[in-house]
């Protein structure tokens, strides 16, 4: 079993994931007529947090420590299975996006669980959201995959993106173009993105996922946005795997047009949130809707050939 | 025109059950309460109100006399509610039958401020979201209380009063030097207004005749300060809805629009500018010049960071239909400004009590009261200011920009009624024998308009509550004084 | 036809599913059951900070409910991992039948993300935050058997679901039994590589947690954190009511569901400016048993009705109905 390429790869994304947010920082900055914060600024916080005491609310118990643990190992391990460049990483098996998805609900819960510990209206109402999302950007996930495996025959992550080729896509290009674009509202819903929340927002009751950590400090606040960091290269890396096709046998070749992708889709993120508002509470709903019927549809259109 | 002063021995004084008959039947027939206080009088209390007629643009005073309590007027005349309880709590007086007597501002030795019963919806199910004091942003405190269902608000409650100074009674000690300054930071963000309201007081006291240049230097200020800040509104409003290019550049255009106050007087708020018999600055020939180009080129650029605004339909739909306040709720309660202009009711100062230069104002009014109808009619102001800064400018009057100011008349009273930017200020003043002031009292807009957010709310998201709030934009400081 | 492999793979994965659902349900109801013993009350509503007063109870509740939403590593998750993987493996066959997985999938990933609203919902609101009630707040411990009972339980999920490949066994007989050797072999050979590489990720996120949690700990320092209140904007008399609640919790997904679950809710209606007194209640009756069971129960029980002269309460004649019961099975036999 190879080890040596994986850990490069495993070892990129832990140390560039950070760089992503710094990207759409920027993007959004100039969109907005500023010079923006620093690229590295997320490494400088992450920093800061790590050696800061926190502050512990007396209501809280077990669960509010160890929440960012448990939700950043997650993340941690989904990324050990994520294929790089259509390379496999460390765990490649017939399944192993079930595994994924499942590994970021277990993310989810315990994130839901830690906001719940602090009895604090504001962070239920996080909690409440976040769990609301998932029930409509779970099936989207799932059948966007499903429409994926169904184009390539393949049923693990490194199988189908390692399947797909520059034909594939001009075989099946109306599939794959709507699973991509249902791929991207799942990032922008699981990543609290606009149109979906506003990162950059002071505002509680506006929140989904900033206003569930609204509690924590120090080394688990640092924890919690380096898994963000590494939640939203999970999913650009789904989306930068599904549209770039692998052709050349190089693997410098391939991962330097991987990380090129990965910087388009910063930018493509940072460009959507600087052109339109959020939604409306109710009406995000209907927007991950969308992006099950796109998903059903992808799959439909290959059930077709 | 100005609202002559009223000796006190003019006012029309009414036996208690009179003056209720008679108060609930001008009110109910287009009039509306200025300003209601309890002054002390020999030993017990002197209850004045002062009703403007806003389509015949004139102003009726109205007093009786009470001692321990007075039949409350708020369940027959809603508008009444604040004043009675701000009654209460200044003097003691109790307003029988008043449905909703809580402490306005807190100011009892004991109070904490904030803490008092708030409207329950009973029910296991449904739950609180307390909201300060302490906001997440720079902002003023203020405690705000939903009974919710999940996302939905049953009833909003705001509690004010954290930042009492005691302004009025300050005030109460003039007129001296430091009167103005009072007046000017009361509200720090309505300088030219309550400084203007102030200051026309004590003129409409002393007789002074406020010369035509200052009058217009007077009122180039306020619709500054009113461009500056509904473009500092718009701007927060686009960010609150995430929509980034309005709002970046809203904030760069309002600093423009505070600069030019700047130019103007040295301060960017517009302290120090106004005094008593006029203004203390003046503008020269380069001076106007230079306005007018700034103000061009900012008015052009906040045309353009607007007019994306109504173009982009993701805002559209965030502001529309959401925060209904209804016309009926905003007449019954009260409500002056962009809030009740937003609803479709014709209320500007400056066309139904023109004072300053404003003659034959058109006032913009429409909407039916959601976040988009507030936003628009903050648009269609701003417009109108730049206009009419842009028509003064070029049409300056000679002349000096200041007249002295005499003594005070003696046992009169006088009401001035300005347009600040978020509506209509009263300030009332009572002279005692020696000419100085016996009573002052001072009604900011955001003090008629707070309620006006708790109704916005009811039977909403409680997502939307940031919006509708950035969308009223009341003064906290001006509520609690 | 080659979907029997997938059929077998789907189906011993609902077996599977089916042993694990009994080690956790069984786990949650205790705890529901150590609840309603320490705190006299089982409704959500009147609960909250269970968790500092029953402590061992919270954890093993948290635990069951990661198992009951499938959560890695424990032990509801093997079993639907295996029907996903059948789901999706039915996607290569022919179009009525990639239709039926999709359904398949669709329904089971939008019900994981119930479970896991739902049981977040129920741990969050028993257990976390502060007690709502004074039933809540003078809560006590269970005693040790019954934290013995529960932690066997929760015991049993974790070891089950790190030792999933070892259940191949047990499952893939049963299969065996009921529908031959093929479907026994079909099954564990599909379902041997994958569930042994989720034991090998299994290990790597527990070794990743444990270097995590020992990497905060270095982190703090030996600093001891500062302890203080929720943050309550600095308002001077938070209550308990600033909580959120469970049924609040779950509401935007009632009102999108409304239709199916039909729940009545008294909405109050606040008018005047300065309103008097207003309440709100809502009530969730299962439409299932109100317009499926119900309406055969009662003609059912209609029918039984007709024969209730039977039962006019004479012994003597109770006696002659097992005597003249035992002379027909008699004459039937012979």
């Amino acid at each position: 079993m190879e080890i040596i390429k994986p850990l490069i790869q495993y070892l990129a994304v832990i140390i560039l994931s950070p760089l992503l947010l710094g990207l759409i920082n920027r993007v959004k900055a100039k969109f907005a007529g500023r010079r923006g914060q620093p690229l590295l600024q997320l490494y400088f916080d992450l920093y800061k947090l790590s050696y800061k005491t926190p502050v512990y609310s007396r209501t809280t118990t077990w669960l509010f420590r160890a929440g960012p643990v448990i939700g950043l190992s997650a993340i941690l391990c989904a990324l050990a299975a994520l294929p790089f460049a259509g390379r496999p990483g460390f765990l490649a098996f017939d399944g192993d996006f079930i595994f994924l998805i499942y590994l970021l609900g277990l993310g989810r819960f315990f994130t839901v669980l830690a906001a719940l510990d602090t009895g604090s209206s504001f962070e239920g109402m996080g909690a409440s959201r976040e769990v609301q999302f998932a029930v409509f950007s779970e099936p989207a996930f799932f059948l966007a995959l499903a429409a994926l495996s169904k184009a390539t025959g393949k049923l693990s992550l490194s199988g189908m993106f390692l399947a797909l080729e520059p034909a594939s896509w001009q075989a099946a290009a109306p599939a794959l173009l709507l699973l991509t674009a249902a791929l991207f509202i799942i990032l922008l819903a699981e990543n609290s993105r606009v149109p979906v929340d506003d990162p950059n927002t002071h505002l509680e009751l506006t929140m989904i996922h900033e206003v569930m950590v609204l509690d924590h400090s120090g080394p688990d606040l640092a924890y919690i946005l380096y898994g963000a960091a590494l939640k939203l290269w999970f999913f650009g890396a789904l989306i930068a795997s599904a549209v770039l096709p692998r052709h050349s046998g190089s693997w410098l070749y391939d991962g330097a047009a991987f990380l090129g992708m990965m910087a388009v889709i910063a930018a493509a993120i940072g460009t959507v949130e600087s052109v339109m508002a959020r939604l409306r509470m109710i009406k995000v709903q209907y927007l991950l809707m969308g992006a099950l019927v796109f998903s059903i549809l992808a799959l439909l259109f290959q059930t077709g050939r | 025109m100005s609202i002559p002063l009223v000796p006190l021995e003019n006012i029309l004084f009414l036996p208690m059950e009179e003056f209720t008959r008679t108060v609930t039947g001008k009110l109910r027939s287009g009039g509306r309460a200025a300003v209601f206080f309890a002054m002390p009088e020999a030993g017990a209390f002197r209850l004045v109100m002062a009703i403007a007629f806003d389509l015949e643009g004139r102003l009726e005073f109205l007093s009786t006399a009470a001692a321990g309590s007075f039949p409350s007027l708020t369940p027959e005349l809603p508008q009444l509610h604040l004043f009675e309880r701000e009654i209460y709590e200044l003097t003691g007086l109790k307003p029988e039958g008043h449905p909703w007597l809580k402490p306005v501002r807190f100011t009892g030795a004991a109070a904490r401020p904030g803490v008092a019963e708030f409207f329950r919806v009973h029910g296991s199910e449904v739950h609180e979201v307390a909201v300060g004091p302490v906001h997440a942003g720079v902002i003023e405190p203020g405690h705000f209380r939903f009974q919710c269902y999940g996302e939905k608000v049953f009833q909003l409650e705001i509690a004010l009063g954290y930042q009492h100074r005691g302004v009025e009674r300050r005030l109460a000690a003039g007129p001296d030097a430091r009167g103005i300054h009072y007046a000017e930071t009361l509200a720090g963000d309505t300088t030219a207004g309550h400084a203007w309201a102030y200051c026309e007081t004590i003129e409409t006291l002393c007789g002074a005749a406020v010369p035509a240049r200052a009058q217009v230097l007077r009122a180039i200020m306020l619709e500054l300060e009113r461009l500056a800040n509904h473009t500092g509104d718009l701007g927060a409003l686009s960010g609150d809805v995430a929509y980034l290019p309005t709002a970046s550049f809203c904030g760069r255009l309002r600093g423009d629009f505070l600069n030019m106050t700047a130019l103007l007087c040295g301060n960017r708020f517009g302290r120090n500018m106004f005094r008593p018999g006029g203004v203390n600055f003046d503008l020269d020939a380069a001076l106007v010049k230079e306005l007018k180009a700034r103000l061009d080129a900012a008015f052009r650029d906040a045309e353009n960071a607007v007019a994306l605004l109504w173009k982009t339909n993701s805002v559209v739909d965030r502001f529309d239909a959401t925060g209904l306040l209804l016309a009926d709720a905003a007449r019954g309660l009260g409500l002056v400004g962009p809030v009740a202009r937003a609803c479709g009711i014709p209320l500007d100062t400056r066309r139904n009590f023109p004072f300053g230069p404003y003659h034959d104002f058109t006032l913009s009014a429409s909407g039916r009261g959601d976040v988009y109808a507030r936003a628009y009619v903050r648009w269609a102001e701003m417009q109108k200011s730049a206009q009419l800064v842009d028509a003064w400018l070029d049409a300056l009057p000679g002349g000096p920009v200041a007249a002295e100011c005499g003594p005070l008349r003696p046992g009169s009273a006088a009401v001035s009624l300005i347009e600040g930017w978020r509506g209509q200020i009263c300030h009332a003043a009572v002279t005692d024998d020696a000419g100085r002031f016996r009573y002052y009292k001072v009604v900011d807009p955001s003090f008629r308009n707070w309620v006006g957010l708790a109704m916005a709310l009811r039977n909403g998201e409680i997502s939307d509550f940031p919006l509708c709030n950035k969308s009223f934009n009341l003064s906290y400081c001006g509520h609690d004084l | 036809m080659g979907l029997y492999p997938l059929a077998a793979l789907a189906f011993g994965g609902a077996l599977l599913h089916v042993l694990n659902h009994a080690l956790f349900k069984g786990l949650l109801f205790m705890g529901a059951g150590a609840v309603l013993h320490g705190a006299g009350t089982a409704e959500m509503e009147a609960l909250g900070g269970l968790s500092k007063r029953m402590p061992r109870a919270a954890f093993l509740f948290v635990l069951g409910a990661a198992a009951a939403c499938a959560l890695p590593p424990f032990n509801g998750f093997a079993g639907e991992f295996l029907i996903y993987l059948g789901a999706f493996s039915a996607l290569n066959g022919p179009a009525n039948i990639v239709l039926a997985a999709l359904l398949a999938l669709a329904v089971l990933s939008a019900a994981g993300a119930l479970a896991l609203a739902v049981f977040s919902k129920a741990a969050g609101a028993v257990f976390l935050g502060e007690p709502r009630t004074q039933a809540a707040a003078g809560a006590h411990n269970c005693g040790p058997l019954m934290n013995a009972g529960m932690t066997l339980l929760a015991a049993a999920c974790v070891v089950s679901g790190f030792a999933a490949p070892f259940l191949i066994l047990p499952v893939s007989t049963a299969l065996g039994a009921a529908f031959g050797l093929r479907t026994t072999l079909d099954f564990s050979g599909a379902a041997a590589t994958p569930l042994i590489y989720l034991t090998a990720a299994f290990l790597a996120l527990a070794a990743i947690v444990w270097v995590l949690a020992e990497k905060r700990r270095f982190f703090l320092g030996g600093r001891q954190p500062a302890a203080g209140p929720t943050w309550d904007c600095g308002y001077a008399a938070p209550s308990a009511r600033m909580q959120y609640g469970a049924s609040s919790f779950s509401q935007p997904l009632t009102a999108f569901f409304q239709p199916l679950l039909r729940k009545t809710l008294n909405i109050p209606v606040i008018a005047g400016y300065f309103p008097g007194k207003a309440s709100f209640s809502s009530e969730a009756r299962s439409v299932v048993f109100d317009h499926l069971y119900a309406p055969v129960i009662v003609r059912l029980r209609g029918l039984a009705f007709r024969f209730s002269w039977l039962q006019h309460g004479r012994l003597q004649f109770y006696i002659l109905y097992i005597v003249a019961a035992l002379m027909a099975l008699l004459l039937w036999k012979l």
